[in-house]
């Protein structure tokens, strides 16, 4: 079964080219990022007393922080967290979005439960719930992704739900049952295929607000430990001589917004792809 | 036919529309002419141009991809067709003014009808909030919607589908224009005000000298309204003459064909033709226009060979009537 | 309507029962003895049995829970564990700010995302609108706090004509209140902008497809009068929507704002209590924030009738 424009892969690139130049950008980081020891000229942690604040030149290449640390290496060893957390909230949120959601769309009074659940989960502004939880169980890679899937995981859920819902009632589904099938193959031949297409689309915007609130979780000071290089810490750590030295903040930040601005631009690129006109941001 | 100059002359227009496989004419050299207090109607079925005729003489051809490829568009003697927006905005619903199919969809639902009517009239004749509203009033009164003063605060919603179009109709005889395009509109109304508001355009016409330019696909409209009638066939003119004559002896094929399959249409005339004719088979070929032949030679029963190869003039065949095929010295032998 | 009215705000009591038990049960998500955790790790072992009395810990989940809500009810939300002052006062005081810089960043975002959103729907597919739906995606992809800091280089340190950060009451007077306003709220505005012209564009592509469209311009109207008098109306609920849902994009926006530029309002009050472990004030604020969001899209669920007469609601 082919949905609508599909096509040849590369026929999709050529006509939605942010999806090339969207994985592309991001597989380059993702890469950057694994092979951050390789590329990072000097130790993140290294303290160099003699050389604090240095303007970008030819050895710093974005210049030191107030203790000397190369602003450079400590950015590209800060890909590794940001792609760690986008990674890990987009999968987990999906996956358990895609059980919540199915369960919903099902059962008809778990439906109920767990909508006003999700109702007031949404109500909760998402930053605040996450530096709540993170400030109650102290700051640490894996509490930040568990704060930020909690907030994720409403919007996958009513994704989901409503596509469940609108595939349930399709004629194929309906055809499928007639014919004497079980549920779960009801759920695995028909219904989670036509899914893939717009949670594809939704990882990706999950993804890049991964990466936003993780920063801003960093900034604010409740995200990674204070001692970890990722892109939030380095940019609070710069706040303070901010106008003194700008580039400690600039450069993470440019390469924080080069990389959501590849995920955004993906998924736009995805969506235009399949046209699943469910998925949004909001 | 009237005498003297035509308030709106279309001369050897020409649309076209730009699509992913290139280019297609809408409508290919059509001319026509409308005098003052005159009803002509444009007859075909859809996709035969008649539509796009009347957006073009609008102005309204959305463009991209849309565009009037050659011709003139004279109304007045001001070419419409060349126009500049800000020339064409003070045309557009004061002398020029359209109606259109479905009176639902085509008023602004969120919008008061006096607001919807009122803003032509503030737009184009100014006046104070009391003039303006009066006028309203009379507008509403000429079209013989009761209540006036209570409609005007109403919502579309809140209209019969009849009293929806009468309020159209208003709108576009608030500022008293010259011509009044009515695109098919009475299609989306049932049998009873479809009578009665082709009776109101009629009145109309009477009463204020309103020339209308009636688009229809429904040749029965046709019989009983208008003076004289224009058929359309893939995007040409392929006929043309007074009502009367061209009911009662068609002659081009496809007129016939439309007149047989009339349901209503109580004619005595055409009996002895219905049982061949009362449908015409097919459909618009989309590339009527690019055959070497006549367009509707794929339809025709009478068409030979001659007829697929070389494409048959428009020309007049009876002193005010023009065919353009080949074989209408035979049609109006057999037609009677 | 009163019958659609009413199941509507029925319908949000269940919604604010569980943001409350929500916000009242985070403090039980943390693990080991949160008495000892809020305390500090210096404290003595009388401080956390004073913190852990004044949070009611001592008692069952219900019986603190019932007294909990019984104050909330009656507008009490409790002792700043930190300050000693009641929970409603601190915040009080603190509005002021954060009620400016949410309205005005708001403004900014709708005055910049609606005309962009109906010109890239009314030329769609042209530079216009791929150079509108650009600046959409870039706005989504960068932090609020990267576009403060970048905003402050510009306008506070290399041509210093804004102030770099910090807040003057209105009552102080226009100018400097509005001086101090600007950078923080155009830079929170820029996120919902984007999310709103977006939505305008869609709603308005739907619109603007629609025959009264037509019909208007055949009146001669002019493309402003037939965007902004016809079609706007037409696109207005699914826009008035997307602001109400992204309302709490906007106070996690307000957070950092305040942050980065230093801002004495409700969002640094938060950002403070939660380093400091001030459970209370934690509690407070962000049951305030969702109640806003909750009344918020109720009110814009019953304006819908004053866009659409024909939502008898």
């Amino acid at each position: 079964m082919s949905g609508p424009g599909s096509g040849s892969g590369t026929g999709i690139i050529a006509r939605h080219p942010g999806i090339g130049i969207g994985a592309g950008l991001l597989a380059a980081m993702a890469l950057a990022a694994l092979a951050a020891p390789l590329i990072a000229p000097l130790d993140p942690q290294l303290i160099a007393p003699f050389d604090r604040l240095q303007a970008p030149d030819g050895h710093y290449w974005f210049g030191t922080d107030q203790i000397g640390r190369d602003v450079f290496s400590r950015t590209v060893y800060g890909a590794r967290v940001s792609m760690m957390v986008g990674c890990a909230v987009a999968v987990i949120s999906i996956l358990l979005g895609l059980l919540l959601g199915l369960v919903s769309g099902f059962v008809r009074w778990i439906d109920e439960v767990l909508m006003r659940v999700m109702d007031a989960l949404m109500a909760i502004p998402s930053i605040l719930l996450a530096i709540a939880l993170i400030a109650l169980t102290g700051p640490s890679l894996r509490n930040v992704i568990i704060a930020i899937t909690i907030a994720e995981v409403p919007r996958v859920t009513r994704l989901v739900r409503g596509l469940v819902i609108s595939l349930r009632d399709q004629l194929f589904v309906e055809a499928a049952k007639a014919a004497g099938t079980r549920v779960p193959v009801i759920l695995y031949r028909h219904i989670v295929p036509n899914m893939l297409p717009p949670l594809l689309v939704q990882a990706s915007y999950v993804f890049a607000a991964a990466v936003i609130t993780e920063a801003i979780l960093s900034f604010i000071g409740a995200g990674m430990p204070p001692e970890t290089s990722s892109w939030g810490n380095i940019i609070a750590e710069g706040r303070t001589v901010f106008q003194l030295a700008p580039h400690i903040v600039l450069f993470p930040s440019m390469v924080l917004s080069v990389m959501v601005l590849s995920v955004n631009v993906l998924g736009d690129g995805l969506r235009d792809a399949f046209d699943p006109r469910f998925v949004g941001r909001e | 036919m009237s005498g003297g100059a035509p308030l709106l002359e279309i001369d050897r227009l020409s649309v076209e529309f730009r699509g992913r496989d290139g280019t297609s004419r809408a409508v290919d050299d059509v001319s026509l002419t409308l005098h003052a207090g005159e009803i002509v109607a444009i007859v075909g079925e859809s996709g035969s141009g008649k539509s796009v005729t009347s957006l073009a003489v609008m102005r309204l051809i959305p463009d991209p991809p849309g565009r009037i490829a050659a011709g003139r568009i004279l109304l007045d003697g001001i070419d419409l067709a060349t126009l500049d927006e800000a020339a064409l905005r003070r045309i557009r619903g004061k002398d020029l003014a359209m109606i259109f199919q479905d009176p639902m969809s085509s008023l602004n639902p969120v919008l008061t009808v006096g607001r919807q009517i009122g803003e032509a009239i503030r737009l184009h004749d100014g006046g104070d909030d009391t003039s303006i509203h009066a006028r309203i009033i009379e507008v509403l009164e000429l079209v013989r919607i009761p209540q006036a003063e209570l409609r005007i605060n109403q919502y579309p919603h809140q209209l019969s589908g009849g009293m929806r179009q009468r309020v159209m109709i208003a709108m576009a005889l608030s500022c008293g224009p010259q011509v009044l395009i009515a695109d098919e509109p009475t299609t989306a109304l049932d049998v009873t005000i479809q009578a009665q508001i082709m009776a109101l355009l009629r009145d109309l016409r009477e009463r204020l000298g309103t020339a209308i330019l009636l688009i229809t696909h429904d040749l029965g409209v046709v019989a009983e309204n208008a003076d004289r009638v224009v058929v359309l066939y893939g995007g040409r003119k392929v006929e043309e003459g007074p009502v009367d004559a061209v009911i009662r002896s068609p002659r081009h094929p496809y007129t016939r064909g439309l007149i047989g399959s009339m349901p209503h249409l109580d004619n005595e005339l055409v009996a002895g033709e219905r049982a061949r004719l009362t449908e015409i088979q097919g459909s618009v070929p989309a590339n009527a226009g690019s055959l070497p032949g006549c367009g509707f030679a794929d339809r025709c029963e009478l068409a030979d060979d001659h007829c697929r190869a070389v494409r048959p003039p428009l020309a007049e065949v009876v002193p005010g009537r023009l065919s353009a095929c080949w074989k209408h010295e035979l049609l109006r032998e057999t037609g009677i | 309507m009163l019958e659609y009215s009413l199941r509507r705000i029925a319908a949000t009591v269940p919604v604010l029962l569980l943001v409350a038990i929500m916000v009242f049960s985070l403090l039980y998500l943390a693990p080991g003895d949160p008495a000892a955790l809020l305390a500090g790790d210096q404290a003595s072992t009388e401080e956390i049995e004073r913190i852990r009395a004044s949070l009611g810990l001592d008692q069952s989940y219900l019986s603190r829970f019932a007294q909990w809500g019984g104050g909330v009810v009656r507008g009490d939300l409790g002792v700043s564990v930190f300050s000693g002052r009641a929970v409603t006062a601190l915040i009080a005081q603190r509005l002021e700010p954060t009620i400016a810089l949410t309205l005005m960043s708001l403004l900014f975002a709708v005055l910049i995302a609606v005309p962009l959103g109906i010109f890239a729907a009314w030329r769609a597919g042209s530079w216009i609108d791929r150079a509108a739906m650009g600046f959409a995606v870039l706005g989504f992809s960068v932090p609020v706090f990267v576009l403060s800091y970048c905003l402050i280089l510009l306008f506070a340190v290399e041509l210093p004509i804004l102030p770099v950060q910090g807040y003057k009451p209105i009552m102080d007077g226009i100018g400097p209140f509005l001086s101090h306003m600007i950078l923080p709220s155009f830079a929170l505005g820029v996120l919902n902008a984007a999310l709103i012209a977006r939505t305008t564009r869609a709603a308005m592509l739907e619109v603007l497809r629609q025959d009264y469209i037509r019909t208007a311009q055949a009146k001669g109207l002019s493309v402003l009068r037939v965007l902004f008098g016809h079609a706007l109306k037409n696109a207005a609920i699914p826009i008035v929507t997307i602001i109400g849902i992204s309302f709490t994009m906007l106070i996690s926006g307000v957070v950092v704002t305040e942050t980065v530029f230093n801002i004495p309002g409700v969002g640094r009050l938060t950002v403070d209590a939660i380093l400091r472990r001030d459970y209370p004030v934690i509690q407070g604020v962000i049951l305030l924030f969702s109640l806003a969001y909750v009344f918020l899209n109720l009110a814009i669920d019953l304006s819908y009738g004053l866009f659409d007469p024909r939502i008898r609601l």
